[in-house]
């Protein structure tokens, strides 16, 4: 049960996230995938939740993990390891896993993380290129690189991230892709 | 002051509203006018709405509108007062002034400024007819023959009107106001009618009639947004108020069940408030259809009258848009292919000017408009032989289906029966579009004709859109909603017998329900939920399942669910960009224990069983004809035959004991009635047989057409399959008409009809017969009742 008493803590941006006066900064939601930390800017992210029932969605793409009900509204939770061409979270006993609730235009999307980490802000200065020892997906879905003070941290980008298979800017075929064609047929 | 200014925008933007809905309303007032043009309240009304736009666009500074309206009004004017007369030409004159005033309109809305029209051409047929127009002096004028277009105040209808309210007049705003704020009071049927609409303020009268209004309080426009945001919230509110009741009940606290019993009723009231506000009469729609029916009539050389019914009857504004261009449609093919030209209808005893008819009324929770002429209704052989030129359907199959089939021909894609692509119709898109229009909201069109008497087409709309009526059903554990509309009965299978006793027939299932084969797909299978094959995709534990019987996209299956648990009312919420190209879904819904439910789209399952029906055979030939052809595959003797699925009505076993002789022939009785039998065996020279003296049984392929069924008797019925590529090889064996590759194997296709021929040498001179004479079939007998009907109803859900 490690982590289970993060993935409630509510997102409190920084005060400099939103303030605007220091814009040399961003802020960012971590969140653990496969032993990596990756983040998402605070101002896209609309909540965390920690335990939600998902509705599997039959056909659906891979990487839908299916529906969860947010207060009344269907919205379509990601399981973020697959769409990021991640092996599969191993199925160990009782772990949750938590959700970030992300904005896409009208659209919300819940991704599914392996476990919460906290809002940290970083300077503009000391965010890297990305590794370009990325493959497959990762290699556009990841913006950059922070050195925190313990490990890295490998931003993503949202857009990118919910958009449907096809709409997605497009991504040099790799090893991992997640994008094998859709059952319609038993 | 900046407040001005804007003020004067919304004033305008209120006034190119307000006089959109009058000319609308114009069209139809004016092809009432033509009909009768002795009409003087009517003629008012049109008077009044044209001096309105004139009073307004002066006071609003657009000149050219201004002077396109006074032109009119002149015109008016005569009619009004009687020195002219309303003749065909002059409401044409008029119908182009409308026209005009729109185009007008619409480019002050765009542009802000109603100048750079061309106005000439329209002008100069006005004053023609302002100065040809020469007519008997008014017998009893309202007003003097030198009256111009301010008579219009004197009217003493207006004048009556006008002084129930008079006040607020000096300042500018107000008197635009009355101007602008002329609420269209729901005119009657067809919109012939408008009850005295608007007297229009001068600037310079002190007359501007602001009661006309009848209040703040009457009626309020309302925001289409805010509409939709308050249906949502009610949706809301209903599904929380499903969990609410779920969990009171459960509570077994007194004060908390009555309480959740209030909110029921509550919010039972305010859907039904809500969902009547976003109600509009269906005559938003009608309103325009007079002038669609005059001008094609007159394009055309056609005579036609428009009658309406029901213009009153409302329903949901979304569901009001679906039906404008279906409508539209309907009532011009009712012009174009219903009536006949004058001079064929005099022959034909009619009236040389014909009738459509628009109906509407509600019916079982739906709204059912009908759309009906007096024509010369549809011929069904031609139509069988338009959609067998079209390759919409092969000749065998033709033969075999019954006048109601054969006229549903006319919703398939590519069907039309125009001669020449006109600009009003033949473009082959027309019906087809219709069915799919009103499929998508969920409603259904039938198809009514009786030859020389006319057709009706009727559709069938529901309510509202946003809650709808839905069986929750289960499968592999998992709840899903199958929305009502499309659901014609619920059957259970029966867990004593393999397969719940369902039939395999090659790669399909089917189940025999009363005589007719039912194909079946599993929600399982469809879905990918079961992991072992089809084969094994059967009985989940503890029954059989349930068959949904579904028909959508013209056809009707079996959707084998695990189980069936209620009945519900559901809020459909769209799915996520992620999910939005599952064709399986139309949304998902909250459930009373704030679960969630797929939303199954049936129209799409309907499409996939077609797929599950033919799977591409792994073995056989994979380049499957892909025009929808299936096969029955049958034992004779030692030889494989196939004939068209299509031709097949129903499989029944008898045993061979019960054959009887008949002259050289054989027959057996069956439900009382004598069903002449052929035996394939002995059709084909493999063997003749004594049956009486055989065992074990025969199994039958039963072919009815019309009133009369045949018996082709074979010894086993193996397989259904999708017909290959190769099947119009010839072999020219007798009896045969080719041969296919079905799964790898070559099997001889038997010509049915010829087989047919064999065994009733008279079973199509009937029904051919009265095709040819253009005569109606009757359609196939189920019950007395319906053998007894007199029209034939091709019926599309």
């Amino acid at each position: 049960m490690t982590g289970a008493e993060r993935t409630g803590a509510p997102v409190r941006p920084g005060p400099e996230g939103r303030g605007g006066s220091a814009p040399r900064s961003r802020t960012w939601v971590t969140f653990e995938l496969a032993g990596d930390l990756y983040g998402l800017d605070v101002r896209r992210v609309q909540e965390v939740l920690a335990d939600q029932a998902v509705t599997p969605v039959p056909l659906a793409p891979p990487e839908v993990a299916g529906l969860v009900n947010l207060r009344g509204q269907v919205v379509t939770a990601l399981e973020l390891r697959r769409r990021l061409g991640l092996p599969a979270r191993p199925r160990t006993s009782g772990a949750v896993a938590p959700h970030v609730v992300v904005r896409d235009g009208e659209d919300v999307v819940a991704l599914v993380v392996d476990a919460l980490g906290d809002v940290v802000e970083v300077a503009d200065d000391d965010v890297q290129p990305p590794p370009d020892t990325l493959t497959g997906p990762l290699a556009d879905l990841v913006t950059g690189a922070c050195p925190l003070p313990d490990r890295l941290l490998l931003p993503l980008d949202v857009d990118a991230l919910v958009a449907p298979a096809g709409t997605a800017p497009s991504r040099p075929a790799g090893p991992s892709r997640t994008d094998p064609p859709r059952r319609t047929r038993p | 002051m900046g407040d001005d200014l804007e003020g004067m925008a919304e004033i305008v933007a209120e006034f190119l509203v307000e006089s959109a809905e009058n000319l609308d309303d114009l069209d139809a007032q004016l092809v009432g006018l033509e009909a009768d043009p002795g009409d003087r309240p009517l003629l008012a009304a049109v008077f009044r709405t044209v001096h309105t736009i004139k009073g307004t666009s002066g006071f609003l500074a657009f000149p050219d509108l201004e002077r396109l309206a006074h032109a009119g009004e002149t015109l008016l004017a005569r009619l009004r007062d009687g020195r002219a007369e309303a003749t065909p030409t002059t409401v044409t004159v008029l119908l182009h002034l409308v026209d005009a005033l729109r185009d007008l309109l619409a480019r002050v809305g765009e542009t802000g400024s109603d100048a750079g029209a061309d106005l000439e051409g329209v002008l100069a047929e006005i004053a023609a007819e302002v100065d040809g127009g020469a007519a008997p002096p008014a017998p009893a004028g309202l007003a003097g023959p030198d009256a111009d277009a301010e008579a219009a105040v004197a009217d003493p209808e207006d004048a009556a009107q006008d002084h129930a309210a008079p006040d607020h007049v000096a300042d500018p705003d107000d008197v635009a106001g009355p101007a602008l704020g002329l609420v269209p009071d729901g005119a009657g049927p067809g919109g012939v009618h408008p009850d005295g609409r608007a007297g229009a303020p001068d600037a310079d009268h002190d007359d501007g009639a602001p009661g006309r209004r009848r209040g703040p309080e009457a009626s309020v426009r309302v925001d289409v947004d805010l509409l939709e945001e308050l249906m949502t919230l009610v949706g809301e509110l209903v599904l929380t108020r499903n969990q609410v009741l779920e969990r009171a009940a459960a509570s077994g606290d007194a004060e908390v069940v009555r309480a959740a019993h209030r909110l029921d009723v509550v919010a039972g009231e305010l859907q039904r408030g809500v969902v009547r506000a976003r109600m509009q009469p269906i005559d938003h729609v009608w309103s325009k259809l007079p002038r669609v029916v005059r001008d094609l009539g007159t394009q055309l050389g056609r005579r036609a009258r428009l009658v309406v019914d029901g213009a009153d009857t409302e329903l949901d504004r979304t569901l009001l848009e679906a039906v404008r261009d279906p409508l539209t449609h309907l009532v011009r093919n009712a012009v174009d292919h219903g009536l006949e030209p004058p001079e064929e209808r005099v022959a034909a005893g009619k009236d040389p000017v014909g009738v459509v008819a628009l109906r509407a009324r509600h019916e079982g929770g739906q709204v059912l408009v009908e759309v009906a002429d007096d024509g010369r209704g549809m011929d069904v052989a031609r139509i069988g032989a338009r959609a067998l030129e079209r390759g919409l359907v092969d000749a065998p199959s033709l033969r075999a289906m019954t006048a109601e089939e054969v006229l549903d021909l006319v919703f398939a894609p590519g069907f039309s029966t125009a001669d020449v692509v006109t600009s009003t119709s033949g473009r082959g898109v027309g019906m087809d579009v219709v069915r799919t229009n009103l499929e998508r909201i969920g409603g259904s069109v039938e198809l009514e004709t009786t030859p020389g008497r006319g057709s009706t087409t009727r559709l069938r709309v529901p309510l509202t859109l946003a809650i709808l009526p839905a069986l929750l059903v289960t499968a592999a554990g998992q709840r899903f909603a199958v929305p009502q509309n499309g659901l014609r009965e619920l059957v259970a299978l029966d867990a004593e017998r393999p397969r719940g006793g369902a039939e395999r027939v090659g790669g399909a299932e089917v189940l025999r329900l009363r005589g007719r084969l039912l194909p079946l797909v599993r929600l399982r299978t469809l879905l990918g939920l079961d992991d072992r094959g089809p084969d094994e995709g059967e009985a989940p534990a503890g029954g059989a399942g349930v068959v949904a019987v579904l028909e959508a996209a013209g056809r009707t299956f079996g959707l084998v669910v695990d189980g069936v648990l209620a009945t519900q009312e559901i809020v459909v919420k769209p799915l996520g960009a992620l999910l939005a190209d599952l064709p399986a879904y139309a949304g998902a819904t909250v459930l009373g224990d704030g679960g969630l439910a797929l939303i199954l789209d049936v129209r799409a399952l309907a499409r996939s069983a077609r797929e599950v029906e033919r799977p591409a055979d792994a073995a056989g030939a994979p380049e499957a004809a892909d025009d929808g052809t299936q096969l029955l595959l049958v034992r004779v003797g030692p030889r494989r035959l196939a004939l068209p699925l299509e031709v097949v009505t129903r499989l029944e076993d008898v045993p061979r004991a019960h054959l009887e002789r008949v002259g050289h022939r054989w027959a057996v009785q069956h439900r009382g009635e004598v069903l002449p039998v052929l035996d394939l065996a002995e059709h084909l020279g493999e063997h003749v047989g004594d049956h009486r003296v055989e065992e074990g049984s025969l199994s039958l392929v039963v072919h009815a057409l019309g009133d009369r069924s045949v018996a082709l008797a074979v010894d086993e019925v193996l397989d259904v399959a999708p017909a290959a590529s190769a099947r119009t090889s010839h072999l020219g064996a007798p009896g045969l008409s080719g041969s296919a590759v079905v799964a790898g194997r070559i099997v001889e296709l038997l010509d049915v009809r010829q087989a047919v021929l064999a065994a009733d040498s008279t079973f199509y001179d009937d029904v051919e017969e009265r095709a040819r004479a253009g005569a109606l079939l009757p359609p196939r007998p189920r019950t007395s009742a319906e053998a007894a009907r007199p029209a034939v109803r091709g019926v599309r859900r």
